[in-house]
């Protein structure tokens, strides 16, 4: 589902160049559960802006479900991201003034998916499968921060994407919770879903199948459990 | 979203919403009062004769011709068919009025009298430009003129009191020429725009004065315009349609008012050009204004564009989403702009008592004017939103 062949990224800044990814080379397969670990600033959130398509590699080539990405343009970038891949980030990311509901939708309003009724029924189904359907109505800045990543992973749901990528999704929050979240990607995966996330805990990497070791942009290690 | 996002910054935008409000407000009063005034003073103009022209054909004198050239020369004459002919041809002829306006003799009481009896030939028409108005009795009526009636209006002046005294005049008979004529209206003084020289004048039915004199002619004619703005186009058309008809231009005279008129409206344009101008600044002020909120908006929402884009909003949506922003602002601002406008316009009409002057178009007007600054002002801080990475866009806290 998802080459990389040396992909590099080089981030410019003035004077300054920071290599944040180094030839890379990867294959993922459909319905894998897969943790990238190292460090911070070892290019674990590069590698997954990658491979969601928020970003482009300085150079090698990255292959997503077959279609090379350097040659799309950004609104096909657009919709791979938004039909095909769900992003979960380590601060939630949801839209603090909006309603848990509206954070859901916003997907589908950006996709131009369904009518306003569909939407609701649609956000309303992804709540009772994270397990908050009475924060349907809250907003977004008054629940907890388990709940809020809940609701983010709801929302990268919705569009029912073949790839969920997270971002520490744990990182934020207390171990109860992130043991919680990870359950929840466990029951996704054996659902049939590829699962990608990024952290520096060991015990949140170890409930993942394939662990890729990252250390200053380059692949030291892809060991599978 | 847009609504969404408007009522979180609820105090900025606010403020946004005054600034324009107050602009369009400025536009809307100041072109409402522009044209009350122009409106104001085109009344004042036309109640004093200034959308009237006439004409004549010039006599020896230069001035109307005498009772022996309108004998002698035939071609110095208009008749009733020129008149029908120019009220056909000029489409914003509103009132025509052809005169027969003759030096008779008045005997009163053993005393001879030189009086100007004016022949009429459509009695409505020359009331409504002559401003003949009856004060006693009746006016002359289109029957009087079929019927060759002989019946008088005499005009009260200081002139008419030197000859008639202070008996009453209605139901009298009078001589003029070697004919009676029974007064049937009293009328006050005449308005001519070219001014008569102070005497008496009998207003009489033109077919009976024509019959006395033995000529089926008229010595000028009166018009009065659909519009005094259309007046100096009117006289233009008057112009030509003689000259086709008559082929003599140097015996035309044309009246020449329509060129004050001309001037005064000029002059009025100018004014509310200037007013336009002042309030366009102050709009503009507003737009700026609504610019700096949306570039304030977009640094401070980088990371919620970074977010729309993680989840698959193209450029095109977030472009749309700062430019239904920027204009929910303008178009609130533009409707309280409106009504605030028309409701200070309304208070400086009745102030200083200028007519209230609105229409659909002034309030289009500025509905557009919102929208405009709206889409001017939002499209550049929407672009730079809709132009950021997402990366660097999610990376910013």
């Amino acid at each position: 589902m998802i080459k990389l062949e040396n992909v590099s990224k080089i981030y410019r800044s003035g004077r300054w160049e920071v290599c944040a990814l180094n030839r890379v080379k990867l294959e993922m397969a459909r319905g894998e559960f897969i943790s990238i670990m190292g460090p911070s600033g070892s290019g674990k959130s590069t590698l997954l802006q990658i491979v969601g398509c928020l970003d482009r590699p300085s150079a090698g080539k990255y292959f997503f479900e077959g279609k090379e990405v350097e040659n799309l343009s950004e609104d096909e970038l657009a919709e791979i991201r938004g039909q095909k891949v769900g992003f979960v980030f380590q601060f939630f990311n949801l839209y603090p003034y909006l309603t848990v509901l509206r954070n859901l939708e916003l997907p589908l309003i950006f996709g131009g998916i369904g009518s306003g009724k569909y939407r609701i029924r649609a956000a309303m189904k992804m709540l009772y499968q994270v397990g908050l359907p009475e924060k349907a109505r809250f907003r977004a800045n008054e629940i907890s921060g388990g709940e809020q990543q809940k609701v983010a992973i709801a929302r990268a749901l919705i569009n029912r994407p073949a790839l969920l990528l997270a971002d520490e999704p744990t990182g934020n929050l207390d171990t109860k919770s992130g043991e919680r979240i990870m359950a929840l990607f466990k029951e996704l995966n054996e659902a049939g879903m590829t699962v990608v996330i990024s952290t520096h805990d060991e015990a949140i990497a170890k409930h993942t199948r394939r662990i890729i070791h990252l250390r200053d942009g380059e692949m030291v290690k892809d060991e599978n459990l | 979203m847009a609504f969404e996002s408007v009522r979180l910054y609820r105090f900025r935008s606010l403020l946004s919403i005054l600034s324009v409000a107050i602009g369009v407000a400025a536009v809307i009063s100041g072109v409402s009062i522009g044209l009350g005034n122009r409106e104001s003073i085109m009344q004042k103009m036309s109640m004093s004769g200034a959308d009237i022209l006439f004409f004549y054909q010039k006599g020896a004198s230069r001035g109307f011709p005498q009772l022996e050239e309108l004998t002698n020369k035939p071609e110095l004459s208009i008749t009733k068919e020129d008149v029908q002919f120019i009220k056909k041809q000029c489409k914003t002829v509103k009132e025509i009025s052809p005169y027969l306006l003759m030096p008779v003799t008045l005997l009163q009481e053993g005393k001879y009298y030189t009086v100007k009896a004016l022949g009429v030939l459509y009695p409505k028409a020359a009331g409504k430009i002559s401003g003949i108005k009856i004060i006693e009795g009746r006016a002359l009526t289109d029957l009087d003129i079929t019927a060759k009636a002989k019946v008088c209006i005499i005009e009260k002046t200081n002139f008419s009191d030197e000859i008639f005294g202070k008996q009453t005049l209605l139901g009298k008979e009078i001589l003029l020429g070697d004919t009676k004529y029974k007064i049937v209206g009293v009328s006050s003084k005449l308005y001519f725009p070219y001014g008569y020289p102070e005497r008496l004048i009998a207003i009489l039915p033109s077919s009976t004065l024509q019959d006395m004199i033995g000529l089926n002619k008229y010595t000028q004619v009166e018009i009065k315009a659909t519009n005094i703005k259309d007046i100096v186009h009117t006289r233009e058309q008057i112009k030509q349609t003689l000259m086709r008809r008559f082929g003599y231009p140097t015996k035309l005279y044309i009246s020449e008012y329509s060129t004050y008129v001309k001037t005064a409206l000029e002059i009025l344009n100018l004014l509310t050009f200037i007013i336009v101008g002042i309030a366009v600044i102050s709009l503009t002020v507003g737009g700026v204004g609504i610019m700096n909120v949306m570039m304030t908006s977009v640094v401070e929402r980088t990371r919620e564009i970074g977010i729309a884009k993680a989840v698959g909003a193209k450029k095109s949506s977030i472009l749309l989403l700062f430019l239904v922003e920027a204009n929910i602002l303008t178009l609130t601002g533009g409707i309280i702009g409106v009504l605030l406008g028309l409701g200070v316009s309304k208070l400086v009409a009745s102030m200083i008592g200028l007519p209230f002057v609105t229409s659909f178009g002034i309030i289009f007007f500025g509905f557009s004017l919102s929208l405009v600054v709206g889409i001017v002002s939002g499209s550049y801080p929407a672009k730079r939103a809709a132009d950021l990475d997402p990366v660097v866009a999610l990376r910013q806290l």
